[in-house]
């Protein structure tokens, strides 16, 4: 995860919801994902909304809730995106 | 003083000693305790914000709820106890000691020291002092900096660990750094990992890079990016893809593969060794078959049961072994294909130092300089400085010794 004393790129961000969604197999609401990414609920939509069109989040629905959940394209992302960030402090740049 | 339910008001402060039921607590209320510092609940705690408790709570379990941009932190001034599950929408900081069957907080945790047998975060979870849990599940960063007992940990960020156990699995996405002793089972991360010296593990698995502080033993090690050993490094296996640079000696009780290229100050000491990438050494002491398609440096020199040199493979100091083939034409699958160094090499000689064997053959394309062995094969281009033996010696017709072989009755005594 992106240290928070640097600025966190899209990307980071994108693999910080996906870190947390991770962690809610049953599914997780867009308010507990918000504390966890530390991003407020209005923003976090736009980039939930972005990985759900982009087929990385699934959305669906209980009741009275809309649940967020991680789908295989999610998780491939999340793993290239460690081991891209692996590679490049092996060779030494800036992730 | 006993009490049925009870609700606190939004932004009220209460003194408490026993309530018997539930407790229902509005936003911003604090709570304080009559006596002896502890309010006891005998049902639930259900938050509807953040709030205060200042003092330590016991009950049965803590629910907090929270929406949208209202927050809702809970801080407790004391000890947290809970004989159920903890679940906090957003944030949850206990001073004492946090215990409680399970805590599943959305936001950030941090206690003094935590009690569970499950601990899920969706943020950064700190605990200054001892962590005990089954399971530990963190999609932001760890600091545990007190001792551990963990079985699996998981963490989505980076992790710092004071030490202790971590039995089971444990999945660190970014770097973690342990600052004293720690029994791991097995550790797969894709960043870095730091371990204090003495520590000891089952698997370790690196894309990353990994430190070893000290003298350290891991059972099977996976080095797909770099490791650093200050001292002597004992495993049952070890693979290394990358680069490896152990400060002591290398111990490794069944197979050792390089790939990458290993620098090993001190001695070598395994079952069986492969040698794709480069490996130097103070010398090397195998059990059973060396393998080495690519480069071996020792200054001491390498001894084996049996010794295959591949072609185009290079070895710097002396050879000892039972039976040595020099410029072997490498088995399926053997030709270097990491290593850009080592493919170079494809298409040149086969070259080696002094070789010390029972039964030792050079193949076409290869040179040694001296050769001390029982029996002797030279095949058709392949080159010696001085061929000395005690039974036998076969020479094809395109062979070439610079000095005329000798035949003894004992053989100088091998380096190794």
């Amino acid at each position: 995860m992106g240290r928070r004393n640097s600025k966190r790129s899209r990307m980071d961000i994108f693999a910080e919801i996906l870190e947390v969604i991770t962690r809610y197999p049953e599914g997780v609401r867009i308010t507990r994902l918000s504390y966890g990414v530390g991003v407020p609920v209005d923003r976090l939509k736009t980039q939930v909304e972005a990985l759900c069109s982009n087929g990385l989040v699934r959305r669906s629905t209980n009741e009275e809730d809309v649940l967020y959940g991680a789908t295989s394209r999610g998780l491939e992302f999340l793993e290239t995106y460690w081991k891209m960030r692996s590679f490049f402090e092996i060779l030494g740049e800036e992730p | 003083m006993l009490m049925t339910d009870r609700t606190l008001k939004r932004g009220e402060t209460a003194t408490l000693g026993v309530v018997d039921g539930d407790l229902q607590v509005g936003r911003k209320a604090t709570i304080k305790a009559e006596a002896g510092g502890k309010v006891v609940v005998t049902g639930d705690v259900i938050f509807d914000g953040s709030a205060t408790v200042d003092c330590s709570l016991e009950c049965n379990s803590v629910e907090v709820k929270a929406a949208p941009h209202t927050g809702g932190t809970i801080k407790v001034n004391g000890d947290l106890t809970a004989r159920e599950e903890v679940d906090v929408a957003d944030s949850l900081e206990v001073s004492g000691t946090a215990s409680a069957e399970g805590f599943d907080v959305g936001g950030h945790m941090s206690a003094g020291s935590v009690l569970s047998k499950r601990v899920r975060v969706g943020g950064h979870f700190r605990v200054k002092g001892a962590l005990e849990s089954d399971s530990v599940d963190v999609a932001g960063h760890l600091s545990a900096l007190g001792k551990v007992k963990v079985v699996d940990l998981h963490v989505g960020g980076h992790a710092e660990v004071g030490g202790g156990t971590i039995s089971g699995n444990i999945q660190v996405r970014g770097h973690i750094e342990v600052r004293s002793r720690l029994e791991y089972g097995e550790l797969q991360t894709y960043g870095q990992v730091s371990l204090a010296g003495g520590s000891k593990g089952e698997r370790l698995s690196v894309l990353g890079r990994v430190k070893f502080a000290g003298d350290s033993t891991c059972r099977s090690l996976e080095v797909k990016g770099a490791a650093e050993a200050k001292g002597d490094l004992a495993a049952e296996e070890i693979d290394v893809l990358g680069m490896m640079r152990v400060t002591g000696h290398l111990t490794v009780s069944k197979g050792f593969k390089v790939l990458g290229i290993a620098d090993i100050r001190g001695r070598v000491d395994c079952q069986k060794l492969v040698v794709e990438g480069r490996l130097n050494a103070e010398k090397a002491v195998v059990v059973d078959e060396a393998d080495v398609s690519g480069e071996l440096r020792t200054v001491g020199g390498m001894k084996a049961a049996s010794i295959a040199v591949r072609r185009g493979a290079k070895v710097t100091g002396p050879l000892v072994g039972g039976q040595v083939e020099i410029g072997e034409k490498p088995g399926f699958g053997q030709w270097p294909s990491v290593w850009s160094e080592v493919r170079g090499r494809i298409g040149q000689m086969t070259d080696v130092e002094d070789v010390y064997g029972r039964s030792v053959r050079i193949a076409a394309y290869s040179q040694a300089k001296r050769v001390f062995a029982d029996e002797v094969q030279m095949d058709n281009g392949s080159i010696a400085h001085q061929v000395t033996y005690t039974k036998d010696i076969r020479l094809t017709p395109q062979y070439y010794i610079h000095l005329p072989p000798q035949k003894t009755d004992k053989l100088p005594d091998p380096p190794l």
